[in-house]
């Protein structure tokens, strides 16, 4: 039942504005592919044009092979999940969920059946009757992914489908919607700014920014090894730090402002920039440290604390245990996972 | 709650403008079937019993004298019902999900015959179409009244929710385009396709200048019985024209208010 989807050179313009550029993509069957990207990246645009609601400038849409770049959406049998849910006002929860089968031509019983199987997979089966505008925020987002889904259908997209919600009820549900697309083992793209549902729910991740794929791959791969600069600091958060790679004594060395380490095998050498995360970087008791700094400020933060650094001109933010957090003013010995440093190219 | 002072006096105020508005309409009600002279009014253009304080037989010489008059005026108002809701629902869903320049200028053009007055409307009728004249050419000046309404009722419950998005979730879930008509578009209009032709309905049922002025011989519209009866006939005829005419008209005046209430409910409530 699942399809294989795959994007070649998508491009869509807005007048002189590129929404989307050369978008290539193999979306894997059965897997669900979280595309990320800040507002203005052309996530949207790029979910509209495989969803068939926008026609593509250049490019071609396959599906299992056959061309549906010209397929309207409502031939494409791909069910959509909208960022406000777009439910019918003038119908019954039940009759929301029945509309994809109704104007299928489902018989009335096989529909009701399909309908209520539907809400009963997103848990509301009770809300049946009620109108639209009889339950809340959480309860229309499951109409909306069981109306999405009653037709059976090849692909699902969701459009940033939770960002409508509160910060609680957000998260419930987001396991929620896990454990749904898991169950149905369906193609899923979910397009989404809120990297940890990205990271979440994705078993394959796109990051976008100005309308281009900037990197793809698994959350983890895409987390640990970020392509550029920009992935490294909008996926989670990332010291940036100036550095050179250079060889010295038959191997290559990276130097940064305030310490100088051995840098991987194979690493291009010249002007570069290293990428730590916060986690990556911890305190170490006095005279064990790698590099030593003065704590400028520091963020409690419920189950850690964050801790800005400055160190060998550089500031640095880096998780530190919320049992003793140093003030503001002391000095502090750290440590790096050597194995975690990221290095890229400068620029990007 | 207001205070108990305030509530009386706008109670007071109220009920006095009700009885303002409503006594002389009462008043010609009642002359239609109460022999006034009998209360010791007088009442010389009473053309009915002498004798008795009832007399409904205005109402019978109405329908023998008045019956296709207003027939024809049915009929004109429920054509013009019915083509505005042809022409303006479609206009109006064009011009509020599909605009396109020029599309506010056009919706500004369609109100201006709300601006003119009935006679420079029929003349410039005349001067085009004068070959036309009769129930055709005044078929066509209801419509250049009517449309306005109907269009402006449309175009403002479009642009209330959003609709584009309501089509986009229909395409997504396989409606075709009439599918998207007929079960998401016209069923959210519903209630602005009643009140549209309510409104249509009151103000054809009761516009004189351009039927008058644009039709030719018998029979006239409604309206043009009150002229006619007022002009020529009793007092108790004339009333009994006009009851006839309210009898029509202030039921469907109320059930615009009753539905324009509900339709706010309803958009205020997300429905």
């Amino acid at each position: 039942m699942s399809i294989l989807i795959e994007a070649q050179a998508l491009s869509k313009n807005y007048g002189a504005v590129h929404a989307v550029h050369d978008f290539n993509h193999r979306f894997a069957p059965g897997k669900i592919t979280a595309i990320l990207g800040p507002s203005g990246s052309g996530k949207s645009t790029t979910l509209a044009m495989i969803a068939g609601l926008s026609d593509p400038d250049g490019g071609t849409l396959l599906g299992d092979g056959s061309d549906l770049t010209r397929v309207p959406a409502e031939r494409r049998n791909f069910g959509l999940v909208f960022q406000d849910y777009s439910l019918f006002p003038h119908l019954s929860v039940q009759e929301n969920v029945e509309f994809g089968l109704r104007v299928r031509g489902v018989g009335r019983a096989e529909r009701r059946e399909k309908a209520v199987a539907a809400l009963e997979l997103v848990r509301i089966g009770q809300l049946a009757g009620r109108r639209i505008h009889q339950i809340s925020g959480g309860e229309q987002q499951r109409v909306a992914l069981a109306r999405a889904l009653s037709f059976s259908p090849r692909l699902l997209l969701l459009d940033e489908p939770l960002s409508a919600l509160d910060a609680q009820l957000r998260e419930g549900l987001r396991g929620e919607l896990g454990r749904i697309l898991g169950e149905l083992s369906l193609t899923a793209i979910y397009v989404t700014h809120d990297q940890v549902e990205a990271m979440s729910l994705g078993h394959e991740l796109i990051i976008m920014r100005g309308g281009r794929i900037e990197q793809a791959g698994t959350p983890l791969e895409v987390y640990t090894r970020p392509a550029t600069p920009f992935v490294a600091t909008f996926l989670g958060c990332a010291n940036l730090v100036q550095g050179e790679c250079f060889r010295s004594g038959g191997e290559t060395r990276l130097r940064l402002p305030f310490i100088e380490l051995s840098a991987p095998e194979g690493t291009p050498v010249g002007p570069c920039q290293v990428m730590l995360r916060p986690e990556d970087i911890y305190l170490a008791t006095e005279g064990e440290g790698q590099l030593r700094g003065e704590v400028t400020a520091a963020e409690f933060l419920g189950n850690q604390a964050r801790l800005t650094v400055s160190a060998g001109g550089c500031v640095l933010a880096v998780n530190a245990s919320n049992e003793s957090i140093p003030a503001p003013g002391s000095a502090v010995s750290l440590r790096l996972r050597e194995a975690k440093l990221r290095i890229m190219p400068r620029g990007g | 709650m207001p205070s108990k002072p305030g509530f009386i006096f706008c109670l007071t105020l109220t009920l006095l403008l009700m009885a303002v508005i409503l006594l002389p309409l009462l008043v010609v009600v009642l002359g239609s079937c109460v022999n006034a002279s009998l209360l010791g009014l007088s009442s010389d253009l009473w053309s009915g019993s002498r004798h008795d304080i009832f007399d409904f037989s205005a109402f019978s010489y109405l329908l023998q004298n008045y019956g296709d008059w207003a027939l024809f005026s049915l009929e004109l108002v429920l054509g013009c019902v019915a083509i505005c809701l042809l022409v303006a629902v479609p206009a109006g869903y064009a011009l509020a999900c599909h605009p396109f320049p020029g599309s506010l200028l056009v919706e500004e053009l369609v109100l201006l015959p709300l601006s003119l007055p009935g006679i420079t409307l029929s003349m410039a009728l005349l001067a085009a179409y004068g070959e036309l004249r009769g129930p055709l050419l005044v078929l066509g000046g209801h419509l250049l009244y009517t449309i306005p309404f109907m269009l402006r009722v449309v175009t403002a419950t479009l642009r209330s929710f959003d609709v584009g998005e309501l089509e986009k979730a229909a395409r997504s879930l396989g409606a075709s385009l009439p599918q998207r008509l007929f079960l998401v578009i016209l069923p959210n209009l519903r209630h602005a396709m009643m009140v549209g032709s309510l409104l249509v309905f009151a103000v054809s049922w009761g516009e004189f200048n351009v039927s008058f002025l644009l039709n030719r011989g018998r029979p006239q519209t409604f309206p043009a019985v009150l002229y006619d009866t007022y002009t020529n006939q009793s007092i108790q005829i004339s009333s009994a024209a006009t009851t006839i005419f309210l009898a029509i008209v202030i039921p469907a005046v109320i059930a615009i208010q009753w539905l324009g209430g509900r339709e706010a409910a309803d958009l205020e409530q997300g429905a």
